[in-house]
């Protein structure tokens, strides 16, 4: 896998999320916006070698972490853990059935988005609940049936948005080089 | 998922990690903001065209009058404060009379778009440097959007005034055209509650005449003194509470979101740049 090709694609996509998502926000209801990066994350999913994927799905979901209006907690502090993990459950998820989807398509590439927004939503509420519990921090509050919906409204938005950038990667999968240098087969047909 | 459990008081290190981490994405994500601004520009509200002329003579007026005040009230000061310098033997740099703020632009280089109330990312550039610390005001025009909520090595983050972490804040409820409306210049004190959904509520009594439409000011000795008397929001809703029929609930929406616009303006508390 190409080092580069992936910084370069990480860095537009958190660029991206916490910039010009902003142009395809749905004000009126309630703010729902698509999101690039897992797109990125589910492509790398469906291509790269296992141990690579799972790799940048921590790396990738720890910078998500990072980014501004992500699990902060005041005084710019930030809890690392909630996306990191829903990246690593997703990306488990997804190797463990590429093997029997049509991997190049567009639309499976949209589907695992939407499916993967569910996923990371999940893991990140079973990280704040759990975290909750923990007696040093404060209970995690939900924001009911209305988070609910906009969360399904994010899924569907952003398996939307994984159309063209679907197409954009699938454009360029030579520049990833996801085949292994030492398997006599690639890992991606 | 050790690291997601531990106290807050254990993560300090993460805003650091944070802060050098962003260093590649910021130059992006701040053009993504002005393609952004240039595709979908804020929607600036009509801000009271009817009565702009009178409102504006008013005010001027106003300024006018308080600043004499503040020079008389000024020079006194600086004469008792000569007096008690000398009497405790203080040095020349105690007791000074209080510094205006400095007015400071600001980019704004991310966010998170689906979260209205979110912590919002600023540009630290050079000119900020020492001029803005920590609580200072961000305002878009006359409104106040947030406030400073920490200067790091590479950036700057603001909290919107509607997250739930501003905690409460004190303000009044003004009519939006005192000169056409019969109703006394100040309708009521509010404590304000962020509901972290990019708005506030509060409540109010019934008799005190508050109409949608109605501005809704800051007074809160809590903040920086150079935000008091800037907006908040308008009064956009009003229902009353069926277990308390002498009050009622009031929601209030600001007018201008920090997230709208390609730039802040930062009432800065810090000390002046120099050359």
């Amino acid at each position: 896998m190409n080092a580069l090709v992936v910084i370069v694609a990480t860095i537009l996509a958190l660029a991206f999320d916490a910039s010009f998502a902003e142009v395809f926000t749905l004000r009126s209801t309630g703010s729902i916006t698509p999101q690039a990066m897992p797109c990125l994350i589910v492509f790398i999913a469906l291509f790269a070698p296992e141990t690579a994927a799972i790799l940048v799905a921590i790396l990738l979901g720890a910078l998500v972490d990072l980014s501004p209006g992500h699990g902060q907690l005041g005084a710019g502090m930030h809890i690392i853990g909630p996306s990191a993990l829903g990246f690593v459950a997703t990306t488990f998820l997804i190797l463990k059935v590429r093997n029997i989807v049509f991997r190049r398509r567009i639309l499976t590439i949209a589907f695992f988005a939407f499916g993967s927004v569910i996923v990371i939503a999940a893991v990140h509420a079973f990280v704040l609940v759990t975290r909750g519990f923990m007696p040093w921090n404060p209970a995690a509050v939900g924001g009911g049936m209305g988070e609910f919906v906009k969360l399904f409204g994010t899924a569907i938005y952003t398996g939307l948005l994984a159309v063209p950038i679907g197409w954009c990667f699938l454009s360029t999968i030579g520049l990833w080089k996801f085949h292994s240098p030492t398997g006599r087969r690639a890992t991606w047909r | 998922m050790l690291l997601s459990l531990l106290p807050a008081t254990w993560l300090g290190w993460t805003s650091d990690v944070a802060d050098l981490v962003r260093v590649p994405v910021t130059p992006f994500s701040h053009i993504g903001m002005m393609i952004k601004n240039w595709v979908r520009p804020s929607i600036e509200p009509f801000d009271l065209p009817t009565d702009e002329q009178e409102r504006n003579d008013l005010a001027v007026a106003e300024r006018d009058h308080y600043r004499q005040l503040y020079h008389g009230q000024m020079l006194r000061s600086t004469e008792l404060a000569d007096q008690l310098r000398m009497l405790q033997a203080l040095p020349e740099s105690a007791l000074r009379n209080p510094q205006p703020p400095l007015v400071v632009s600001v980019d704004l280089t991310g966010m998170k778009p689906s979260d209205p109330s979110g912590f919002i990312e600023l540009k630290l550039s050079r000119a900020s440097l020492g001029r803005i610390r920590e609580g200072d005001i961000a305002i878009v025009g006359r409104d106040i959007v947030g406030r400073i909520a920490r200067v790091g090595m590479t950036r700057m983050e603001l909290l919107p005034s509607t997250n739930k972490e501003s905690g409460y804040l004190r303000a009044v409820i003004v009519p939006a055209n005192p000169l056409l409306d019969d109703r006394p210049p100040l309708l009521a004190e509010i404590l304000l509650t962020p509901t972290g959904k990019g708005a506030f509520t509060s409540e109010v009594p019934v008799n005190k005449g508050v109409q949608k439409g109605d501005l809704v000011v800051l007074d809160d000795p809590a903040w920086p003194q150079a935000g008091i008397g800037l907006g908040l929001g308008v009064v956009a809703s009003i229902e009353q509470l069926d277990e308390a029929p002498l009050r009622q609930t009031i929601t209030i929406v600001p007018r201008r979101r920090a997230r709208e616009h390609a730039n802040v303006i930062v009432l800065g508390t810090g000390s002046e740049a120099t050359p």
